[in-house]
């Protein structure tokens, strides 16, 4: 058991589903960053070494799977765990083979989004 | 009788012993009486003279061979030696050569000693002396009966040949005719033989072929395979099929034909009718708003319908070869060929969908199917093969995918706040000790429970009906993945008592999070048709090659009516205006357990609650 506080990066479109996913995140012990852009993540994710990201799928113009794998691609960020969530259900050779560890269905549950990020954080 | 007179036989002998030689090369001996006797008797004929009255003066000893001949006799007649039916020809003869002195000559049946009638050939010549007059008939009687016989045995066969048999003369009179021939067009021989000209027993059109051939044929001396329309003597009319070659005399003048004549009507019958099978087919075939094609049974194209060969734009059967790999959609093509030579190689009915590419280079979507036409034997004779177009339907059907792909996400995200709101306000109410509030935002939750199972039931049962839900197969811990489930349900309803008891723990092969949704699809239904007090219970037990996992509620129960159709699309069994939800749930987690190769049962009482099992097979672990 960590005393270090977990840190959390969770990247999603949509404004009203990151505030919610900070506010459970922080108000059941983690640090939480958030932003829509999906392209800054490679940077936000090598400056900040989150203990796990959050990706949505289907982000503005990108697809957060594509991301996933840049990510594990570099040494800086490869070895964080990262999770996707989908409003789409998501094909066995898609969120393993771009190298997530598991994928979360919109919507939601938030004991089970809790659940599941402290198998992985 | 037999007389005593001796023969007058020619005794011009030679005057001098070589003047044979000088005069004529045959020899005219001086011959003796017991010379011509023995002569006589070795001759294998009978032999006999008559005087000049034509009564018979001498035989030879042959005329013991013969019964009713007995010169020894008197007022002996040679007549009882002749059958009685040839007698009346036979005196005939005798009597218009005795009275024109010219040869006599006849055949007739002759009774032998042992009382049996043989074929013979009579013949007599006079002799005449200087003034012209008759002194002397010198005769033969040959037996001739092989012959006769074989010429009767031919005779036979042309009169009753299974073909027409007849010979026309040089102007196309009718000389000879068979008895089949006469038969077929109704006719006496007397009535055809040398009274008729062939082409009077044809038709107008018939006529006019007959002379512009008949002219040529002389020439040529062959002809085969002439049809022509011959009228019967009733009026009725047949067609028959006439080869014939010609006969030329030694100066190579044209004699006569020897035709022979087949009745082809039948044959023309049975041509027609297929001609007009074969334009039926075709005359439906164009008609139908389909694209139709036949193969032969090794798969080569036979025919295509003018409807398919406008589509394409291909101006001939010769254009497309086997295989249609120039117009199907090349991502449609291996799949379609895999499943044609499937059903080819086991006989099977084929069908597929692929796009086809039009006249005009655009592909449109088209439902093909085939099927083989077999023989009595069971052998393939053709294929059949349609192709009709479901362009519209197959872009309607892909544009509701599409629609209901959009709008679940689009459903799906605002969902996602509201629930994710209303789980972190139900935390700080209770974190703040405001339960009254808690409360209130639990029962909101549960609404956006609900929200988001019709949202989901609806999309995932129109990709299992389109083929289409994904699946993510892994090896899970099976205990984990319930526990897991079962936690987050305690969560969601935790004014439910769930239970769970689990047995022994297992990997499986299979999609964790859709078994999930299985097993949260049957809790929810559990609590829905049960009160809050009622108990639900999970359980889970290991058996030697599957795993079963139970819900178990004490509620309303399922009745047997009901549970019969509990599995089927959009079905609502008890009282539908009572509970809510589309009726998907347990079809879609029927599909899925499908999928899984397991099963779904379930087990009821009315008003005593309900257990649904899940089983699943265990992969072999050795």
């Amino acid at each position: 058991m960590s005393a270090r506080v977990k840190r959390v990066l969770a990247v999603d479109d949509d404004p009203y589903i990151l505030e919610a996913i900070k506010i459970i995140l922080e108000t059941n012990g983690y640090q939480a960053t958030t932003i829509r852009n999906g392209s800054k993540t490679l940077k936000l994710a090598q400056d900040l070494q989150p203990d796990l990201i959050l990706l949505d799928i289907l982000l503005m113009g990108q697809d957060g799977r594509d991301i996933c794998r840049r990510l594990k691609a570099l040494p800086k960020t490869s070895q964080i765990p990262v999770i996707l969530v989908s409003a789409i259900t998501v094909g066995a050779s898609n969120f393993h083979s771009c190298g997530a560890v598991d994928y979360i269905e919109k919507p939601f549950d938030l004991h089970h989004l809790l659940t599941r990020i402290a198998v992985f954080v | 009788m037999f007389s005593a007179q001796t023969p007058n036989l020619n005794t011009t002998g030679a005057k001098t012993p070589n003047s044979h030689l000088k005069k004529s090369s045959i020899i005219k001996p001086k011959v003796s009486l017991d010379t011509f006797q023995d002569l006589a008797d070795s001759m294998p004929q009978l032999v006999w003279t008559a005087d000049s009255n034509g009564k018979v003066d001498y035989y030879n000893n042959k005329w013991r061979d013969f019964k009713g001949i007995n010169p020894t006799s008197s007022g002996f007649s040679w007549q009882p030696v002749v059958h009685p039916h040839d007698l009346p020809a036979t005196l005939r003869a005798w009597e218009s050569a005795l009275k024109q002195g010219s040869v006599y000559q006849v055949e007739h049946r002759v009774c032998l000693r042992d009382g049996t009638y043989r074929w013979f050939l009579s013949r007599g010549v006079p002799k005449f002396n200087k003034s012209g007059q008759i002194v002397k008939w010198y005769g033969t009687a040959t037996d001739i009966n092989d012959t006769v016989l074989a010429r009767q045995e031919v005779q036979h066969l042309y009169n009753h040949a299974p073909a027409g048999y007849h010979s026309l003369d040089s102007s196309g009179v009718v000389q000879k005719i068979n008895d089949t021939e006469l038969s077929w067009l109704g006719y006496e021989r007397q009535e055809i033989v040398g009274k008729i000209k062939y082409p009077q027993l044809l038709t107008l059109k018939s006529q006019k072929i007959f002379a512009k051939k008949f002219s040529i044929f002389k020439k040529t001396g062959k002809i085969e395979g002439l049809e022509l329309e011959i009228i019967k003597k009733d009026g009725s009319i047949f067609t028959g099929l006439i080869n014939a070659t010609a006969i030329y005399d030694q100066d190579g003048k044209f004699l006569l034909t020897q035709s022979t004549m087949f009745d082809i009507t039948e044959r023309q019958k049975i041509v027609t009718q297929i001609r007009q099978s074969e334009l039926s087919f075709r005359t439906l075939a164009d008609s139908m708003p389909q694209l139709v094609w036949t193969t032969n049974p090794k798969g080569s194209p036979l025919y295509y319908n003018s409807r398919f060969m406008a589509y394409t734009g291909l101006s001939s059967t010769k254009s497309l070869t086997r295989n249609w790999s120039s117009i199907i959609h090349r991502n449609d093509y291996p799949k379609a060929h895999d499943q044609w030579l499937k059903s080819f190689n086991q006989n099977l009915p084929y069908q597929s969908e692929f796009r086809l590419k039009s006249s005009v280079g655009k592909y449109r979507w088209f439902l093909a199917r085939a099927y083989p036409l077999k023989d009595p034997q069971g052998q393939i004779i053709q294929w059949f093969g349609t192709c009709t177009d479901i362009h519209r339907q197959k872009r309607i059907s892909q544009k509701k995918d599409e629609f209901l792909s959009i709008a679940s996400h689009e459903l799906k995200t605002p969902i996602t706040s509201i629930k994710n709101y209303t789980q972190v306000l139900e935390q700080v109410f209770s974190e703040k000790g405001d339960l009254q509030s808690a409360h209130l935002m639990s029962h909101l939750n549960s609404q956006v429970q609900r929200l988001t199972k019709l949202v989901t039931d609806l999309l995932d049962s129109n990709k299992i009906t389109s083929g289409k839900l994904e699946y993510n197969f892994e090896n899970f811990d099976f205990n984990q993945m319930v526990t897991s489930v079962v936690d987050d349900l305690r969560h969601a309803y935790h004014h439910n008592q769930i239970t769970l008891n689990l047995g022994t723990n297992t990997y499986l092969f299979g999609d964790p999070h859709r078994l999930s949704q299985v097993i949260i699809n049957l809790v929810v239904n559990a609590i829905k048709f049960s009160s809050n007090d009622q108990p639900i219970t999970i359980s889970t037990q290991l058996d030697s090659d599957s795993v079963s996992l139970s819900v178990k509620d004490q509620g309303i129960g399922i009745s047997a009516v009901h549970r019969t159709h509990l599995f089927k699309r959009f079905y609502r069994g008890v009282k539908a205006s009572q509970t809510s939800g589309l009726g998907l749930g347990l079809y879609i987690s029927s599909e899925i357990i499908k999928r899984h190769q397991g099963g779904i049962s379930v087990k009821s009482k009315v008003n005593h609650g309900s257990t649904f099992t899940v089983s699943l097979p265990v992969p072999d672990t050795t």
